[in-house]
């Protein structure tokens, strides 16, 4: 216990200096198995959760007065200890329990700082039953303050979003073996742009759900009635929270909807990557890039999902995998392979050292680069105004080297970012550069789409959360044609005239 | 029902007497009487024990506990603690505490699961009162009176607290100890209510001077003898009634 109570300790003095998450540290901790691991990321993310409870109560139980002022460097070990001892493994489960010292030795250790807890047992125990009195509260999860709570009830609205992976199963076969196991399959049905908007209730979830299954029954008899429907919205309905049912997307064939509460990172198909959990607005860069000929590119691959998703789109032409990070590389080497994607290079490298002369066949790019993910939902802190400015210059570098190669015709440009820093400005510097003003324009893609870029840039896609996908933005660059079809329409023109004047000396003789 | 009961024509019981759900302490020496009163109810149930406290009669204020334990004050001989542990059931710890307020009967009030201390308790002690009573440990005053075993009297039933409580503290203390509680004085308007009154989950004995109105309170919120409340009486008649008509 005591390794974990360490690790756990660096995770949370750095994700409370903001210096990362506490997915991303746990995930680094390097010397712990993997169960470890998981200990620790739980750990850490409940006594973050309880923290301001955990501070009141130190104050109130007088715990670092006298003696143990000592202890007030090691405040957060002793925020874990507290935890671990109110809420977690010592916590009393019904009145007068009494937890044995094996265990309270097992999971405090022998230091002096749980010495320090079990002298001060009952006053904490006595200062977090006065903070549940004063808040009128019962369960431990309810002290906390109702922001927490809300984030939790906002992440119900957001339903899970799975990429079938076309290289191993097809969207037919992943929707038969989930019905095996049980899923109810709602069909592809899209919700009613009116009820976007409204908040989900259980009740309205209930009444909608039926009229979604009505709708979807006349789709499937009458063909050209559920075209309108779906290109009037793109948007999926959500299944409800708690049960086994379903929906495909209308918009993206390949993509299942799946309730906002389920957990299937350790399901089969997710491990045998038969599906990839992928949410909808990110599926849309590799849609919009597909369709061409040519060599394709993805400027900045890892983990790889929209370059799985690309491959499988273009199965016949070269994908170009660039990462920059050795590790993030390593991964996406993995992640490519167990997907079967066999169309896809990899090149551990800077995109930004790549030489465009030597990608002669290359006519598309993709361009993800790294942003603040102010989109994401899930993400809490805010990026200072410097480090904002300093991503928003990189996504401009990124972006005019990927406009250099001398044959590329179509460039998608794409954040999970909402702010315009990031992404209109960008694109507006972008659009000033010297090597692209006059030969690339943006062009308006997925032209259903209702939810555009701010003014003037409405040929970009923005999503929100109300579109229940993350927050999300995608430019798309295309060649302007002009020179060549200048020259093109020129020499017919003079054909046609040559023609005319023939024609006419012809009559004159 | 509520016995009234005087110890040697004084009305103050709870000075001389320490009952609780599985043993009960009554003074050594003066008259018999009293002792009887408590042995003729109570000898069926628990043992009733005559002791003293250094010499003492006043074992109610000097002596705090539950059916978990009993702790004694420091000035307790070694003879007085080892008859205590002799008379009492193995189940019942008894210590003795090194602690400078020496009435611990005044200052600690407990039912079998919650304690009210007096504030200024050393630290120590706080946590023996946790270990032995097995109880949940709070300091607190009651309307601003820091002996809390004085002003406050509670059981697993309900308790009694100093007539000058607010509303609101007496609201806060019964969510702190998850009984009902209700403001009342004994002893003909007296408010020292430790001294008035010795109460267990299921009988209650209070001083002579005690009135009517102040018996059927304290009978009420400790819910003593629930069967031949007029109100029950009357509850079971209507229930027999319907079930009959139904």
């Amino acid at each position: 216990m005591q390794k974990i109570h360490q690790s756990t300790e660096y995770v949370i003095t750095k994700v409370l200096a903001n210096k990362g998450t506490i997915k991303g540290l746990t995930f680094n901790l390097k010397n712990l198995t993997e169960n470890q691991r998981k200990m620790v990321y739980k750990l850490s993310d409940r006594v973050i959760f309880f923290k301001p409870i955990l501070e009141e109560i130190i104050k109130k139980s007088s715990l670092l007065r006298g003696t143990g002022h000592k202890y007030k460097k090691q405040r957060n070990l002793l925020l874990i200890f507290i935890y671990e001892f109110l809420f977690g493994q010592l916590k009393k489960k019904r009145a007068g329990e009494v937890i044995s010292e094996k265990k309270i030795k097992y999971v405090l250790g022998n230091k002096p700082i749980s010495k320090l807890i079990l002298v001060h047992s009952s006053q904490l125990h006595s200062a977090l039953a006065r903070i549940k009195i004063q808040k009128k509260v019962f369960r431990d999860e309810d002290l906390v303050e109702q922001k927490e709570t809300t984030s939790n009830k906002e992440g119900l609205k957001f339903p899970k979003y799975f990429r079938v992976n076309p290289f191993k199963a097809t969207v037919d076969e992943i929707v038969q073996k989930l019905v095996l196991e049980k899923w109810v399959d709602l069909g592809s049905s899209a919700s009613n742009t009116s009820q976007q908007n409204t908040t989900l209730q259980t009740g309205q979830n209930l009444n909608k759900e039926k009229n979604e299954k009505e709708i979807s029954k006349e789709n499937s008899t009458e063909k050209s009635n559920s075209n309108q429907i779906v290109s009037k919205s793109m948007i999926c309905n959500v299944p409800e929270v708690n049960t086994k049912t379903f929906y495909r997307d209308p918009m993206i064939p390949s993509l299942l909807v799946l309730p906002p509460t389920i957990d299937l990172h350790s399901h089969y198909l997710v491990k045998q990557f038969l599906m990839i959990a992928q949410n909808k607005a990110s599926c849309f860069p590799p849609l919009i890039l597909s369709g061409m000929d040519g060599e394709l590119i993805d400027a900045t691959s890892a983990p790889g999902n929209k370059t799985i998703q690309l491959a499988g789109l273009c199965p016949n032409q070269k994908v170009y995998a660039f990462e920059k990070d050795f590790k993030r590389g390593k991964l996406l080497k993995q992640r490519v392979k167990q997907s079967k994607a066999t169309n896809v290079e990899i090149r551990v490298m800077d995109f930004l050292a790549s030489n465009p002369k030597e990608f002669p066949k290359v006519s598309g790019i993709l361009v993800d680069p790294s942003c603040s993910g102010s989109g994401v939902h899930g993400k809490k802190w805010e990026f200072t105004e410097e480090r904002i400015m300093r991503l928003s210059a990189f996504q401009h570098k990124i972006l005019c080297h990927a406009l250099k190669f001398p044959n590329v015709k179509k460039v998608v440009y794409s954040t999970c970012s909402i702010r315009k820093e990031e992404n209109e400005d960008v694109v507006a510097k972008t659009l000033e550069a010297s090597h692209v003003k006059g030969v690339f324009k943006l062009k308006r893609a997925l032209k259903n789409w209702k939810r555009r870029g701010i003014e003037p840039y409405q040929k970009c896609v923005r999503c929100s959360h109300d579109d229940l996908t993350i927050g999300f933005f995608v430019a798309c660059f295309e060649r302007i044609q002009q020179n060549l079809d200048q020259v093109k329409k020129r020499r017919r023109t003079n054909k046609k005239k040559e023609k005319i004047i023939k024609n006419k000396e012809q009559n004159k003789n | 029902m509520a016995i009234r009961a005087q110890f040697q024509s004084s009305s103050e019981i709870g000075v001389f007497a320490k009952l609780t759900n599985s043993y009960c302490l009554v003074a050594q020496g003066g008259s018999e009487n009293f002792y009887s009163v408590f042995e003729s109810e109570l000898s069926e149930h628990i043992p009733v024990v005559h002791v003293s406290i250094s010499g003492t009669k006043v074992i109610g204020s000097m002596i705090a506990g539950n059916k978990n334990g009993v702790l004694l004050p420091t000035t307790t001989s070694d003879q007085e603690l080892m008859h205590i542990r002799n008379s009492l059931p193995e189940s019942v710890k008894v210590i003795r505490i090194e602690e400078k307020l020496t009435a611990l009967g005044n200052c600690i009030t407990c039912n079998d699961y919650v304690a009210l201390i007096h504030p200024e308790l050393e630290k120590e002690t706080e946590e023996i009162i946790a270990d032995v009573l097995g109880v949940e440990v709070f300091r607190q005053t009651i309307s601003g009176e820091s002996l809390v075993g004085t002003y406050c009297v509670f059981t697993n039933q309900g308790g009694i607290v100093h007539p000058k409580c607010s509303i609101e503290e007496t609201d806060e203390l019964s969510s702190l100890l998850q009984v009902p509680l209700v403001s009342t004085t004994l002893n003909k308007g007296s408010s020292v209510l430790g001294s008035g009154i010795c109460v267990n989950d299921w009988s209650c004995f209070c001083g002579l001077d005690t009135t009517a109105t102040e018996l059927s309170t304290v009978e009420n919120i400790f819910k003593i003898d629930e069967g031949q409340n007029p109100l029950n009486i009357v509850n079971e008649l209507r229930n027999t009634i319907v079930d009959e008509i139904l």
